[in-house]
């Protein structure tokens, strides 16, 4: 669906994203595109959605080049960074002159307003001005002008910035809401836990390159040279006795009620251990990776490469 | 650290109560303050400062009644980072760090000898005697978190410290609250809309929604442990038929991003170990579920659908 | 052998620092200093009080040294006299002066509006009134600081060399200090009105600048159409200048002495009151 071959982007003299190869599958799903500030996400996504042309290279949307290309761009919906709305319109007319933009007419126009409008939940207050609206619900607004054309790739950039956490619970929820019905979803962020409570699957950029891309855990067990923490509950003495005698140990650290173990080859010690405690061979009550988390896999892949 | 029995606040005598019948009692600890933007949480910073008088009930913050001439002393007791940008950029950190101290009533030399420590405690090395306006979003947080530590006081008021920071920036923000309250022993109050960062550093919990609270307590308290409850994460994904025999373990209540949500059959989580060995599975992940932050949240946001207790 | 833990030593005494608006001049002060906006006006006042002082030594001479008492008669026909004389000793008090003022108080308050630093003043134990006390104390510090040697040194000049019958009066300071301390005062308060009315220092500038500029143009127009004279008391130039002729006992001041109390006391009051209104704790922000 997304493709991008040695594509690049500076703005002048300013580096936006460095020659960056990757191909994206067709099919549903939310991806997060992670990085530091300054790491390529919104050049990425402005070459994505067709609003820059690639200084160098290729990029492909749904097989063609989007860089002012209506047919491709007919099919993606782009939610921008940022708060930037005319305060003194109300929503609907707003949503409406962006339906027409899109080309969309008549009665058609009029339930593709009254369609995002719904699925966003912002049916009842649509006839207030942006003034009047909170934060989190001009925000449902700017992704019900996104929905207006039912794209099938969705991009949002930083759609989380300023909301308070209940209007992110909601979008968080919409937008999963989405992916299960089959739309592709692009969104990027500078923190973590809402990716993680979106998607495992992330874009990671750093410094204007593609560190990595998959699920977190596949991308965790790449990083071979960071030993895998567990955490093991039950009876310390006990679980600790055993722990000393595998192979594959590298720390032991002792907790209340807890034993922490790092482990350098999880995939051979984690079968041992299922089969001990399956067997009733040590009391294990609870088994926690403690970096197996985006926080850790972030973490670690930006230091790698600091 | 803070205690207070109905209290009520309102700007002007006439004008309806910004805060209403608070009743709430703090340790002094790392507390996290949730609610929507006009929940309150100013009108409370501004209670805490003694800047304003209760208008019934009363309140105690840090054994100050609150409304008693001594209120008004409450401001050099403590700290405040407020969430705008409120530096003086044509100023070095140094400069107006030490100037901050002064006006919390800090003798000049005093006040330079702690802008330096405060400074290095925050992470502020070189960068110190440069105008702010030069610096990183980082650094910036961190000149307003020592402007907001240099008199020592009891007690901070973090507003959004973590704003516009980046993971790396916002893990380092993190621990240095962390810091405040282990090394220094400053009691913490930290607002913030990223239910991650108040998971992370919080041991109390307050929820404010329209000058009510909604909930408060200890982080442990809030959210409790479900009984049978567990999560489940496996090495490599499930195939549809070790998918479909997860019912055998119990109910799944949820499944996404490779992490199953069950209410276990039998009270025993080690069962999982069993079925995951019969099913020729590999378990990373068996823990017991958490009442999630964002659940407590909405929860006392709306209880009409299931009440929280206090 | 202790090992010292790296953390922050203990709490340090709370009650010892200078009161809040002492704090806020002096950080204004070093603030202004980092400006360096002080070689022109530095050279131009020095200037000016240097040909002064030299008026002083000149009219020395043509008193003392018979060579020159031909153009004794001559020298009088050009140098003003007698209390004109005295009040002329201030007249930096002028546009120079204004523009200075304009320059650095214009950027005084709207600097802290554009930074947003007043709610976080108000978060310490800083009470409104001690901000403005500040900022008008510092506005009007500047042009009396600005004026004290013009109104000091001729006068010393004029003791040493000529004792009590020199071209200064020996008394002149006692009326020329009073007159520079109310010209200060409402220059001071102009300025500190006007910058709280502007969102940055620039505009700050510019809004001092157009006030005296303003109001100046619009007595001066005023007075011409109606012949009306009083109406000058509202001209802040006009009124600064006049002070000190009306405390020497000029013949002819430019405003006489009840619009000049008059305008005087509305300037002050009006632009105290707007910078109070303006700087005061907002409801949303502390």
């Amino acid at each position: 669906m997304i493709s991008l071959d040695r594509a690049s982007l500076r703005y002048g003299p300013i580096l936006g994203l460095s020659p960056t190869t990757f191909e994206l599958p067709d099919g549903g799903g939310i991806t997060g595109l992670l990085g530091p500030n300054g790491a390529g996400k919104s050049s990425l996504l402005q070459l994505l959605s067709g609003l820059l042309p690639p200084s160098g290279g290729e990029v492909r949307v749904f097989g063609e080049a989007p860089f002012r290309n209506a047919t491709v761009l007919a099919r993606l919906g782009l939610v921008p960074e940022g708060d930037r709305l005319p305060m003194g319109l109300r929503a609907d007319r707003w949503l409406r002159m962006m339906g027409e933009l899109s080309g969309l007419l008549g009665e058609a126009l009029k339930s593709a307003v009254a369609r995002a409008l719904a699925t966003v939940g912002m049916a009842d207050r649509a006839h207030l001005t942006f003034a009047r609206m909170s934060k989190g619900m001009r925000q449902r607004i700017r992704l019900a002008q996104a929905l207006l054309h039912e794209p099938e790739l969705l991009i949002l950039d930083e759609p989380f910035n300023g909301l308070d956490p209940e209007a992110r619970l909601t979008l968080i929820a919409l937008l999963r809401d989405f992916a299960a019905k089959g739309t592709r979803i692009l969104v990027s962020s500078h923190i973590l836990g809402e990716i993680a409570q979106l998607t495992d699957r992330i874009l990671l950029l750093f410094r204007g390159r593609l560190l990595a891309e998959g699920t977190v855990t596949e991308i965790r067990q790449l990083l071979d040279r960071h030993p895998v923490e567990l955490r093991l509950t039950g009876a310390a003495q006990v679980l600790a006795r055993w722990a000393v005698e595998q192979p594959e140990l590298a720390a032991l650290r002792m907790e209340e009620g807890a034993v922490v173990i790092s482990v350098r080859s999880p995939r051979d010690i984690l079968p041992r251990l299922q089969k001990a405690a399956a067997e009733g061979g040590i009391p294990l009550s609870a088994l926690d990776p403690l970096d197996l988390n985006l926080d850790a896999v972030f973490q670690y892949l930006t230091k790698d490469h600091a | 650290m803070i205690a207070f029995e109905n209290l009520e606040v309102r700007y002007a005598a006439a004008s309806a109560p910004a805060l209403k019948g608070l009743t709430l009692s703090l340790e002094r600890g790392i507390v996290g303050l949730l609610g929507p933007n006009g929940a309150g949480k100013s009108t409370l910073l501004k209670a805490l400062l003694g800047l304003l008088t209760p208008s019934r009930g009363s309140g105690t913050v840090l054994g100050v009644a609150l409304g008693a001439p001594e209120a008004a002393r409450l401001r050099a007791r403590i700290g405040y980072m407020p969430e705008y940008d409120a530096l003086i950029e044509d100023a070095s950190a140094y400069e107006q760090v030490a100037f901050w101290g002064e006006l919390s009533g800090l003798a000049p030399e005093a006040a330079r000898d702690r802008a330096h420590e405060v400074l290095y405690f925050v992470g502020l090395d070189e960068a110190r005697y440069r105008p702010v306006s030069g610096y990183s979003t980082g650094m910036r947080q961190r000149v307003k978190l020592a402007q907001a530590l240099v008199h020592s006081p009891e007690l901070i008021f973090l507003d959004e410290p973590t704003n516009g920071l980046d993971p790396d920036g916002r893990r380092r923000m993190l621990d240095l609250v962390l810091r405040v309250h282990a090394e220094l022993g400053t009691g913490v109050i930290l607002a913030s809309h990223l239910l991650g960062d108040v998971e992370r550093v919080a041991d109390q919990l307050v929820i404010l929604d329209q000058g009510h609270i909604k909930a408060a307590g200890s982080m442990a308290g809030l959210r409790k442990i479900l009984a049978r409850r567990v999560e489940l994460r496996f090495l490599d994904p499930l195939d549809a038929t070790q998918e479909a025999a997860l019912t055998e373990l119990g109910a799944v209540l949820e499944a996404r991003n490779g992490l199953y949500d069950l209410e276990l059959t039998e009270a025993d989580p080690a069962g999982a170990f069993r079925w995951a060995q019969a099913r020729g599975a590999t378990l990373v992940q068996v823990t017991p579920r958490h009442d999630r932050l964002d659940e407590v949240l909405l929860r006392a946001l709306h209880p009409a659908t299931s009440p929280v207790e206090a | 052998m202790p090992i010292y833990a790296p953390t922050l030593p203990p709490a340090p005494d709370l009650h010892l620092g200078q009161p809040p608006a002492l704090v806020i001049m002096r950080f204004d002060l070093t603030r202004l200093w980092r400006q360096k906006i002080g070689r022109f006006f530095g050279f131009a006042f020095l200037m000016m009080l240097l040909w002064k002082v030299a008026r002083i030594y000149v009219d020395h001479l043509l008193q003392t040294n018979q060579a020159f008492k031909p153009m004794q008669e001559f020298a009088k026909t050009i140098l003003t006299q007698g209390a004109d004389f005295q009040a002329d000793l201030l007249n930096p008090a002028s546009y120079l002066l204004w523009f200075l003022v304009a320059l650095i108080g214009g950027g005084l308050v709207a600097r802290d509006t554009l930074y947003r630093v007043r709610p976080l003043m108000y978060a310490h134990p800083v009470a409104p009134k001690d901000y403005l006390l500040a900022k008008l104390g510092f506005a009007s510090a500047l042009p009396f600081a600005i004026l004290l040697p013009f109104a000091l040194l001729p006068w010393a000049m004029s003791l040493l060399l000529a004792g009590l019958h020199g071209p200064v009066w020996a008394t002149a300071p006692l009326r020329l200090l009073p007159a520079m301390a109310v010209s200060s005062v409402l220059m001071g308060s102009v300025a500190v009105g006007a910058s709280s009315m502007a969102a940055t220092p620039r505009a700050g500038i510019g809004w001092v600048l157009g006030l005296v500029l303003g109001l100046g143009t619009l007595a001066s127009m005023i007075h011409t159409l109606t012949g009306f004279r009083a109406v000058d008391g509202l001209n802040p130039v006009m009124l600064a200048e006049a002070w000190p002729q009306l405390l020497v006992g000029v013949d002819h001041p430019l405003v006489a002495w009840v619009p000049a109390i008059l305008g005087t006391v509305l300037h002050i009051g009006l632009w105290t009151f707007v910078a109070a209104r303006r700087t005061r704790p907002s409801e949303v922000v502390i």
